[in-house]
């Protein structure tokens, strides 16, 4: 339990985002540049984790655990499991934006999305878009920011922005934006499923059982 | 669509949950694992499905190879959708219902026995039904549609024991992370004409009100006795070769008594069990009970499709790469006979070491496995209620075990399945699902006056019935190494999942003997992510990525861990004291 200045216990939320988006537009590199702040011009798929965690002191009575949950680059043909959608609260998708075929197949990415998981309101998870790159000369009407925003309008997208995980371009701009769209979320409705509040997890460690509230939505 | 890279270690067909876990596996010890399906979706028999998804996977009937050299054989048979419609239907709801019909109609196509019952037949069901028990407002067709895909039906559905195979796996994978569980609550028998709770604790059999008080007494001496005898001892040994009646008998259990204890404490889908099976069974049932409840079972939320998903994550986050909905046409082989790769229906070749194959897939060189199979009907009801609604405070209705034992309700067989409640994640909200199975190869004729017995209490909103082919329980698994190529079987006909975990350890250790089966993944949260100098290095080392917990870091976590035992907190201690001891 961590405790603010005044004393009183801080409001802690945990929050699984996706970020997802065909190979090589540059999610890992987005993820390191958020949460590690450093950028490699190294390729390498990601072998062995799962996510990378933020943690965001918000403000003076908030602590955000933010879950950054990598595709495993390597269920790169789109075959996700529902395991990895599962308790999601948002998703980036990612494309680049010197290449239009990454934006093409944005809408195959939210398709699976939608259908994989809805917060437990029954609504489809919010979902931000990602112009990565921008530093590098755009592909076709890529470039036009008022076809983006018909675009997210139309595709209930919550947003988009121009993003350069190399120059650090909207990176944690981008994040924050997210971040402060899921807390209006979770605080205008209950994302507390009643049927999942008594969940159990058989957790590694003494052996013995780990009752857990579930970590659906939010408010751990 | 090209595959890269085109050479690989181990080459794995089919992602039933054996061939997730030997995947899995496989890409721990930095394998390198190209995982093919050729249905869109994982899991085949071990697979769960929404109503919307099935319903569309029979409109579409079961994928084909288009190769002499290689088959698909479908794992769900006979496949049956039956739906009751609400009251008087609006014009809407009639449009509605049309389309329903042909869904049905279509579902039929897949059937590979013919079924004489036409649409008109279904459609005077239907109304039969839906006349006795009027449905509740709040389930109109509208609602059942909208509700379709927020129902999960598990094509094989089992459950884990709670001290068992699974949960150890699980655990010691560090896999349970992507699952939730809801233990098993309750335990019903069909005894002397009605679904009774089953005793499955002392507790249970002292307040059970259908059992005489010596009928009691003579239950717990028998049950003690089990629970107590050595397998070593004399006592035990005595009751070698014997059947399980002369045990009975000697501890002079009545019939009813006979029934009850076969029904709840023996888990067996068997006809005959010996008396050594009796006490061994009794011992593993009441080794799991108090872990997670009164009851020695869990089972996973959303279905148990989910399992062979979180292997397949694991696998697909340790670097295997996952392809679906592709077909493979032909295997090839060197000059020695040995397994050398295998050719996709986009043309493309791609080469591996070794081979795992699910039993769906069939080739002259790679014929089907016939032993020890047995054909299981299934019948899926989704109800409006459950069929035993709680009657103390605080009981819970998550998932209840169903017995009901040959020669009851006029079938010849035993039949036995679930019912799911709401909180389950495999019915929608407000509705109830009863999973029923039996040794047979017509489902609706084995299943359904049974089950329209049993729900006679209330509204059944749909009604499905299958076939699926599984090894008989008791089939000895033992998995060969044949030209470098492993055939996996059947799930088994039982409850839990030993069978197909023992099969992964087996088929993993023939592949690479000297290995570790399954070693813990780090915690993400621990994982010290490497600068740019570490790179070079990680080239050649792909597991070098988790670094040991810095100093402060592990503090950190175990001042957590005592501020959590001092909250009285347990959520999520066993995790981080993993994290602390790994160190």
């Amino acid at each position: 339990m961590t405790f603010n200045w005044s004393g009183n216990p801080k409001k802690e939320h945990l929050f699984k985002v996706l970020v997802i988006g065909d190979l090589g537009v540059g999610k890992t590199s987005f993820i390191k540049r958020y949460v590690h702040q450093f950028f490699s011009v190294h390729y390498r798929a990601t072998i062995g984790v799962d996510f990378a965690l933020k943690v965001i002191n918000w403000d003076e009575d908030t602590l955000i655990r933010l879950q950054l949950w990598d595709i495993a680059g390597q269920e790169r043909f789109g075959n996700m499991t529902r395991v990895y959608y599962k308790e999601a609260v948002a998703a980036m998708i990612v494309f680049d934006c010197t290449r239009q075929s990454t934006f093409d197949a944005i809408l195959t990415w939210k398709n699976d999305l939608d259908s994989k998981v809805l917060l437990p309101n029954g609504e489809p998870v919010p979902c931000l878009l990602l112009s990565n790159k921008c530093d590098e000369p755009k592909d076709g009407n890529l470039s036009n920011p008022s076809f983006l925003d018909s675009f997210c309008k139309q595709e209930g997208f919550i947003g988009w922005f121009d993003t350069s995980a190399k120059h650090n371009i909207n990176v944690s701009e981008s994040a924050t934006f997210l971040v402060k769209h899921i807390l209006e979320t979770t605080e205008s409705m209950n994302l507390q499923s009643p049927r999942t509040d008594s969940n159990l997890k058989v957790a590694n460690g003494q052996g013995r059982p780990v009752k857990e509230k579930s970590s659906s939505g939010c408010c751990s | 669509m090209e595959i890269t890279p085109t050479e690989y270690d181990v080459i794995v067909i089919g992602t039933g949950i054996t061939e997730c876990i030997i995947a899995a596996a496989c890409s721990r010890i930095g394998k390198t694992v190209l995982h093919l399906d050729i249905n869109r979706f994982y899991g085949e028999q071990w697979s769960s499905f929404t109503l919307t998804g099935l319903e569309n996977f029979a409109k579409e009937g079961p994928p084909s190879i288009n190769s002499e050299l290689f088959s698909y054989r479908h794992f769900m048979q006979n496949l049956t959708f039956k739906e009751t419609p609400s009251g008087q239907p609006s014009q809407e709801n009639q449009k509605l219902d049309q389309a329903k019909h042909e869904n049905a109609q279509k579902g039929e196509k897949t059937k590979i026995q013919d079924d004489s019952e036409s649409p008109e037949q279904i459609n005077e069901k239907e109304e039969t039904t839906t006349e006795a028990i009027p449905l509740k407002p709040s389930w109109t067709s509208e609602r059942l549609q909208k509700s379709k895909r927020r129902v999960n039906i598990d094509v094989t559905p089992k459950l884990c024991y709670s001290a068992g195979r699974m949960v150890d796996l699980l655990r010691s994978s560090n896999c349970s992370r992507y699952l939730e569980f809801k233990a098993v609550n309750r335990s019903f028998v069909h005894y002397q004409g009605e679904l009774i709770q089953a005793p499955c604790n002392r507790e249970q059999v002292f307040n059970c009100k259908h059992l005489k008080v010596l009928e009691k007494r003579i239950m717990m001496k028998f049950v003690t006795f089990a629970l107590q005898v050595g397998e070593e001892s004399e006592e035990f040994l005595e009751w070698d070769k014997k059947e399980d009646m002369d045990l009975y008998r000697s501890f002079k259990l009545t019939d009813g008594l006979i029934n009850l204890v076969r029904a709840s404490l023996v888990v067996s889908s068997k006809e005959t069990v010996s008396a050594h099976e009796v006490i061994r069974s009794i011992k593993h049932y009441l080794k799991n009970i108090g872990i997670y409840g009164s009851m020695p079972f869990i089972c996973p939320i959303y279905g148990a499709g989910e399992l062979p998903q979180a292997f397949a994550r694991f696998s697909a986050v340790f670097g295997s790469i996952y392809v679906l909905d592709i077909a493979p046409t032909e295997l090839s082989y060197d000059e020695s006979g040995k397994f050398s790769g295998v050719t996709l229906q986009t043309g493309q070749k791609l080469t591996g070491k070794y081979c795992v194959v699910s039993p769906n897939y069939t080739s002259p060189s790679l014929p089907s496995p016939t032993e020890g199979l047995v054909s299981v009907s299934h019948a899926v009801y989704l109800t409006a209620s459950s069929i035993k609604p709680k009657t103390k405070p605080g009981e819970q209705d998550d998932v209840s075990i169903l017995h009901i034992l040959s020669r009851c309700l006029g079938n010849p067989r035993p039949v036995s399945g679930f019912e799911f409640g709401p909180r389950s994640m495999l019915p929608a909200e407000d509705m109830y699902m009863i999973h029923l199975t039996t040794p047979g190869h017509d489902p609706t004729t084995d299943l359904e006056s049974v089950v329209d017995k049993i729900t006679d209490n209330t509204a059944v909103l749909y009604k499905l019935f299958f076939t699926t082919q599984m090894s008989a329980e008791g089939w000895n698994v033992d998995p060969v190494l044949d030209k470098n190529i492993i055939r996996t079987t059947f799930p088994t006909y039982c409850a839990g999942y030993s069978e197909c975990i023992e099969e992964a350890r087996k088929s993993f250790s023939l592949l690479y003997p000297d290995e570790e089966f399954l070693p813990a993944a780090p915690n993400p949260e621990d994982i010290k992510w490497p600068d740019e100098e570490e790179t070079e290095e990680l080239e050649t080392q792909p597991q070098a990525g988790v670094e040991a917990t810095p100093q402060e870091e592990v503090e950190e976590i175990s001042e957590k861990l005592v501020d959590d035992l001092d909250n009285g907190a347990t959520e999520g201690v066993a995790e981080r004291g993993a994290v602390a001891g790994s160190d």
